[in-house]
């Protein structure tokens, strides 16, 4: 009778596994949970959910179960729309008349051919033009051409679209994602450089025994400093709005470098769209570092990982003060990015868009001129690495 | 297979546990399965350790965990540089090499002729690879111990507890074989029964400001560490030494708290509270809405 509960789990994505299907077993056999409701809960939940980021969807699974409640379809529906939006395709470059063919549709029937399309898809599907997906030129998805689509993108996109279908985002996005951020975790350990620079004394065995055998047997106790990890890494995180489809790597990858305790020092930045003359050290604030500063700081010592798509408008990068917010900005984009450059000589552009694109778009080229280019995956971030180390 | 009597845990005096805690505390003893206790720092899971031995009247072993530490410090080390320095002086039995194998913390809990509590303290502190390593360790409660070739079992399993700070992910392996829970941060009401348990007696108004201010200064959006449990108890220690007074307003300014430092730690966010104060709340979002 308690399987509903193990399966609704699992269609919520709660990584529960048969070793604490098993335990929960044993603890009812044991009687933890004392005949009743709320004991069961609390056992079930401590020994199934490992994670408080899972206590919310144990909640709703438990509900479903136990108490009869619908299983939240809004949810489900939503994670699977979000998956299909996973690496998305870039957008299609669509002549005027092109784009005139392309069936402007009403809301209203925007919103039933949405319902059909629910019911009917079960896959992502990319560059098309009729299923949810990205890059094509169906109404529905995202980076899509149609001119008057409903987005699924978490955030204001390039404006056409005519409904923000899901204005529910995660800020938190450090959850789901524990093995892949082990992963990268495991990728990014890579990154050292080993000094003698311990301070802690440990016995170094081969040099005992050296100097013990040239004195004839005569113990002499060798200690050697330990070795330490001596990388600084700065890294710098596009939070701009083409950016949102990869928010979720790029937290990734900010959580397992953040947490993996491993370099001498650590720094995160925040820029939207292209690096002027300020750095913002948070996400949600409008706090900032003058660039000029860190440069000042940071440069030579540190090694620098830039994580963007370098795709902004041309105007932003070429112009001088790219967005009404800088008019005070004297200095293009592109010399910004030129000038971080020069100080880094240690430096690499992890880019989330999928390597056979970049050639698309007009701007991704002059950056990679400047920065060592390499795809946001596990394959590319290794490559980074290599080449930073 | 159950071998010991089922020890209830409903809390200590000096440790007011929710219902949800107390039951988990009693599955993790009963399934004999590591309990893992995550929480904001001060929410009291290192407490918690102490207060269940005291409560099952059990010695407590503490295994602090540190950036260098390595899984096999806990089973035992092998003193190589004494019994060479023993060798070379003539001191001591350096022939019996049992002499210079020390157990660490996890080896003196297995040893241990009763049962007791092992608290490993902040394990995310430790090296990635570091829970893994134990894996086996805490699954089958012995380990080998390679020089003598000798095998150290324990006489009882102990009761395991395991803290964690979120700083890093810790491995599923290691996850699937705990029991866990996340302590919430207590609401006003929980506050009061613990401030209680600690100042018996406090008179009401300080209890009500105190708790206003904190709970206050908590909201403050942009804090890089909010105050936590110890800290308010701190503070009100702080508080009452002194005799201050609080303000009984309705929005007390934080402007005027003393021994603020008792709550704020970060010079960061001192700077915060002093800009949050004197900044509308609206002002402080416009900036970034342009470019959501």
């Amino acid at each position: 009778m308690f399987l509903s509960l193990f399966h609704s789990l699992r269609a919520l994505k709660v990584p529960v596994s048969l070793t604490e299907w098993l335990t929960l077993l044993e603890g009812l056999s044991k009687g933890l949970h004392n005949e009743s409701l709320d004991d069961f809960y609390y056992l079930s939940r401590s020994v199934l959910v490992k994670d408080v980021v899972y206590y919310d969807a144990f909640d709703q699974a438990f509900c479903y179960c136990f108490k009869d409640a619908p299983i939240p379809q809004d949810l489900a529906t939503r994670d699977k729309i979000m998956e299909w939006l996973q690496s998305p395709l870039a957008p299609l470059q669509l002549s005027p008349e092109e784009l005139a063919k392309l069936e402007a549709l009403s809301l209203e029937d925007l919103l039933k051919e949405l319902e059909k399309i629910l019911k009917e898809q079960d896959e992502a599907h990319h560059g098309g033009s009729k299923w949810i997906g990205t890059g094509g030129r169906s109404p529905f998805g995202f980076n899509g051409s149609h001119p008057m689509g409903i987005s699924f993108s978490p955030e204001r996109g390039s404006g056409t679209a005519a409904l923000q279908a899901f204005a529910r985002r995660y800020r938190n996005l450090r959850s789901d994602l524990t093995l892949d951020v082990r992963q990268i975790g495991v990728a990014l350990k890579r990154l050292r450089d080993l000094r003698d620079t311990g301070t802690e004394e440990g016995l170094d065995l081969g040099a005992t025994i050296d100097k013990t055998c040239k004195n004839a047997g005569e113990i002499d106790l060798v200690f050697a400093r330990e070795r330490e990890n001596n990388v600084r890494v700065l890294l710098v995180m596009d939070s701009g709005g083409s950016m949102d489809p990869f928010r979720t790597l790029s937290e990734r990858l900010f959580s397992a470098a953040n947490k993996l305790n491993h370099f001498k020092d650590f720094r995160a930045f925040y820029f939207h769209n292209c690096i002027y003359d300020k750095l913002y050290t948070n996400q949600e604030t409008d706090e900032f570092v003058p660039t000029g500063e860190i440069l000042h700081e940071y440069a030579k010592k540190y090694r620098l990982i830039v994580v963007g798509d370098a795709a902004m408008a041309p105007y932003e990068m070429f112009h001088y003060s790219g967005t009404p917010d800088y008019s005070s900005a004297s200095t293009k984009g592109i010399d910004w990015l030129r000038q971080v450059a020069e100080a880094f000589p240690q430096r690499a552009w992890m880019n989330p868009l999928p390597e056979g694109s970049w050639s698309g778009f007009e701007t991704v080229p002059a950056v990679s001129a400047l920065f060592p280019m390499f795809p946001l995956t596990l394959e590319g971030l290794t490559r980074a690495v290599r080449h930073l180390l | 297979m159950q071998d010991h009597p089922f020890h209830q845990f409903s809390g200590t005096d000096g440790y007011v546990a929710s219902r949800a805690l107390q039951d988990v505390v009693n599955v993790a003893i009963a399934l004999e399965r590591p309990l893992l206790l995550k929480g904001e720092p001060g929410t009291g899971k290192t407490l918690l350790a102490h207060h269940i031995a005291q409560a099952l009247g059990m010695k407590m072993i503490l295994w602090n965990v540190k950036s260098t530490t390595k899984a096999r410090d806990g089973l035992y080390t092998y003193d190589t540089v004494q019994r060479l320095n023993d060798a070379r002086f003539g001191d001591g039995d350096v022939r019996d090499i049992r002499h210079y194998i020390k157990l660490g913390p996890l080896g003196r809990a297995f040893a241990s002729p009763e049962r007791l509590v092992l608290l490993i303290d902040e394990v995310d502190k430790g090296d990635i690879e570091f829970p893994n390593d134990l894996l086996f360790e805490l699954d089958e409660m012995r380990f080998h111990v390679l020089e003598t070739d000798e095998w150290v079992s324990a006489v009882h399993r102990p009761v395991v507890i395991v803290t964690s700070n979120s700083e890093k992910e810790l491995p599923d392996a290691f996850l699937r074989r705990c029991v866990f829970h996340y302590i919430d941060f207590p609401d006003e009401a929980q506050m009061r029964a613990i401030i209680e348990v600690h100042f018996p007696g406090l008179s009401t108004d300080l209890m009500q400001s105190a708790c206003k201010i904190f709970y206050g200064l908590r909201d403050v959006p942009g804090l890089r560490k909010r105050p936590s449990t110890s800290e308010l108890l701190d503070w009100i220690r702080a508080l009452l030494a002194s005799g201050a007074t609080l303000s009984q307003e309705d929005t007390p300014s934080l402007k005027n708290v003393p021994f603020l430092g008792a709550l704020v730690k970060m010079e960061e966010d001192s700077a915060t509270l002093t800009r949050h104060a004197s900044r509308p709340i609206d002002a402080r979002t416009a900036g970034h809405r342009f470019f959501r």
